[in-house]
């Protein structure tokens, strides 16, 4: 956590003063929203989730542990919120597959990995491209690389094993190079 | 030892693998290269999701409020109420009569939109023109470069298509206007009373003026286009008024605002105009078909006459059969037509036929039902739905095929009015730089194939913005077919129902023209940047 923010304003927002949450909100309300907006997939649903983990967050202020570092302990409620979310839309639908790892992969050509320097306008693409991917997908691979978690927080967070998790980052990029389809040649 | 699944080297990448599997991995990267690259292109891989991902919490918290997909809806639900209630009032007015002598001040009556079309036309052939032939000049010049240094490359591996290319970039580097072509541009052209164009002449300019002879054909555009002399081949006029004061020994085809004929024309007339005017001097020895607002003939059709016309006036001969689809028709007692009439009319009071009039064969007069709002005809919604199922199911080949093309999203106001402009251009640039293409005898193949794409395109503009409509709409937040399915009908609906409100109907269709084709431009050219 930057250390400038300082556990100051921490205690003074478990206090409730509500110009440390104004400081903490202006701080971290993008990376939160940048989360949401990845794992939720649409900006709509982001900007509400944004407000509603602060609000959270307000409420669990006391039971956090100022030895733990504070953004990732936000960042982690803010995924917890869009898990619950997510899971709370499909209620008929489970989010995950019994056997992630044993389905069957999509036929068609194995795309080589997207490794070339984007511009903006193709991070864009990317962008937009991530969040038009399938949930089950999607979730693992912006805690991966958003989130920057291991794989094995990954699958506690999601309720998965760790070599489902494996399987579906690996294969959430190779829909993403497919839906790209750059036309890079797998070296020969 | 074999190479590893690529599973095994993505978690390595992600540090994930236990230190026993990483010696073993490590031991065989040390050997083999395909491997080494696949790992280094996948950890690059992973800096690319890592900075795209981050990026959003940056960007997106700086854009944060911009257009909201519920902005959107509700501007296109005052939109649709705002043209509603427009179109009720502009139906009272009508029902009052009060515009139907100020119709050609309407811009969205037909004589208005006649002007603000030929205007807008000839806004681009002066400035426009100039601009599209440099490009293509340069363009012609780029492909040239292209294929010698493509030729250049070949050479080694594959001297066949190396000389196909070698003769494609000759041809196009030698290519100019087709040899039997002149090309003349001017405020004013003139081919003088004493002057002969061996040639076909293509003249373009604010007037143009045939006072002498062109032996070949004659392609004008321009304001007024008068001729006075002869043209031997057949003339194809683009003009606001075409006046055929002299001969044309062959066919004329007149898109115009007013056509007059007081001297000769050989062969046929084909006048898709406002007005057409056969003077009493005037003379077709061939059929006269003319679509326009109001046809008088005065003169002489040696053939046949028809006439799809808002008014149609006969005062002159027809040397066979007369007919005409009309609003009123007036058959004045100088008339002779040598074989039958037939008048297709919407009420016998608007049938006026003078009694000294001659007619050689029948007199046929057939009342067309008054035609009945076509929103109270079945038949309209069944083609309405049938269209909408058609564009749906393009729709869903088209995002089978080309994903890409779907994947705008219109955050600002800039990138409206810019995916406005792009769709301006290519809705009205492309069909000129296909004439100037085409004259070039090489660059016809080219200019056939553009032409077949630029229409397609018209076709599918609004399933582009049918499809960002209903995302924009729904807003669905996983990418799965599905999803897309339901935005894509969700926008088609709502587009049939808008392009289908009375008078403003019209214009909103033509903007959704513009932003579709805008929107697959640009989708087209990222796309095509990333590659």
């Amino acid at each position: 956590m930057e250390e400038a923010t300082g556990k100051a304003v921490l205690e003074r927002a478990r206090a409730g003063d509500a110009e440390a949450w104004t400081t903490l909100y202006r701080q971290f309300s993008r990376r939160v929203f940048g989360l949401c907006r990845h794992l939720l997939g649409s900006r709509e649903a982001a900007e509400d989730a944004t407000s509603e983990v602060f609000v959270r967050v307000q409420r669990a202020m006391r039971s956090y542990d100022s030895q733990q570092p504070f953004p990732q302990w936000l960042l982690s409620i803010a995924s917890h919120h869009c898990v619950d979310q997510l899971r709370r839309r499909r209620v008929e639908q489970r989010l995950f597959e019994a056997d992630e790892a044993a389905l069957p992969e999509l036929p068609g050509a194995d795309p080589t990995p997207l490794s070339e320097l984007l511009d903006a306008e193709q991070r864009a693409v990317l962008q937009e491209a991530v969040g038009e991917l399938p949930e089950r997908l999607r979730l693992p691979l912006v805690l991966r690389y958003y989130r920057e978690l291991s794989y094995q927080q990954i699958a506690d967070e999601l309720g998965l094993n760790r070599n489902t998790v494996a399987t579906l980052i690996l294969r959430g990029k190779k829909e993403l190079r497919r839906r790209l389809a750059w036309s890079a040649r797998r070296p020969a | 030892m074999s190479c590893f699944p690529e599973l095994t080297y993505a978690c390595y990448v992600d540090g994930e693998l236990a230190a026993e599997e990483v010696r073993r991995l490590e031991a065989h990267l040390a050997l083999c290269a395909r491997c080494r690259r696949l790992v280094e292109s996948l950890a690059a891989e992973n800096r690319l999701l890592v900075a795209a991902l981050q990026e959003v919490s940056e960007a997106g918290a700086a854009g944060w409020r911009t257009v909201r997909p519920l902005d959107i809806a509700w501007s296109a639900a005052a939109v649709l109420l705002v043209a509603a209630g427009l179109n009720a009032a502009l139906q009272w007015l009508a029902s009052l009569g009060a515009l139907v002598g100020l119709e050609w001040v309407n811009p969205f009556g037909e004589p208005g939109q006649m002007s603000l079309f030929f205007n807008g036309l000839f806004y681009l052939l002066r400035g426009g023109e100039t601009v599209i032939a440099n490009l293509t000049r340069i363009g012609v010049v780029a492909l040239t470069a292209a294929l010698a240094v493509g030729a250049f490359l070949l050479v080694r591996r594959r001297p066949r298509a190396a000389g196909v290319l070698v003769t494609l970039a000759v041809a196009l580097g030698l290519a100019s206007p087709a040899a039997a072509v002149e090309r003349r541009k001017a405020d004013v052209v003139t081919v003088a009373r004493s002057e002969t164009v061996n040639e076909s002449l293509v003249a373009s300019g604010e007037t143009v003026n045939i006072e002498g002879v062109v032996a070949g054909e004659l392609f004008a555009f321009g304001r007024r286009v008068t001729i006075r002399g002869t043209v031997k081949g057949d003339v194809l006029c683009w003009a606001q008024t075409v006046a055929i004061e002299g001969t044309v020994e062959g066919n004329v085809y007149g898109f115009a605002q007013r056509v007059t004929v007081s001297g000769a024309v050989a062969r046929n007339l084909y006048a898709f105009v406002q007005s057409f005017q056969l003077e009493s001097a005037g003379r077709v020895v061939g059929d006269v078909h003319s679509f326009s607002e109001e046809t008088v003939l005065d003169g002489t059709v040696g053939r046949d006459a028809n006439a799809f016309s808002g008014s149609t006036e006969v005062r002159g001969s027809v040397g066979r059969n007369f007919r005409a689809a009309t609003h009123k028709l007036a058959v004045l007692g100088s008339a002779r037509i040598a074989g039958d009439l037939r008048a297709y009319v919407y009420k016998k009071e608007h049938i006026h036929i003078d009694p000294a009039a001659t007619i050689g064969g029948k007199t046929e007069t057939q009342l067309r039902p008054p035609r009945a709002s076509r929103y109270a005809q079945p038949r309209f919604y069944v083609r309405q739905a049938l269209r909408l199922v058609a564009a749906f199911l393009t729709g869903l080949v088209l995002f089978w095929l080309f994903p890409f093309l779907f994947g705008a999203r219109l955050s600002t106001a800039k990138a409206v009015l810019q995916t406005v402009g792009v769709g301006f251009l290519v809705l009205v640039a492309t069909p000129i730089a296909i004439c100037l293409v085409a004259i070039t005898l090489i660059g016809l193949p080219m200019a056939l194939l553009t032409l077949a794409v630029w229409l397609a395109g018209l076709y599918l503009a609004k399933v582009f913005v049918a499809a960002f409509v209903g995302r924009a709409l729904l807003n669905p937040a996983e990418g799965q077919t599905g999803a897309f399915v339901r935005a894509l009908l969700v926008g088609l609906l709502i587009l049939f129902v808008a392009v289908n409100i009375p008078y403003v109907g019209g214009w909103i269709s033509f903007l959704v023209l513009l932003v579709g084709l805008g929107l697959a431009v640009s989708q087209a050219r990222s796309r095509w940047q990333a590659a």
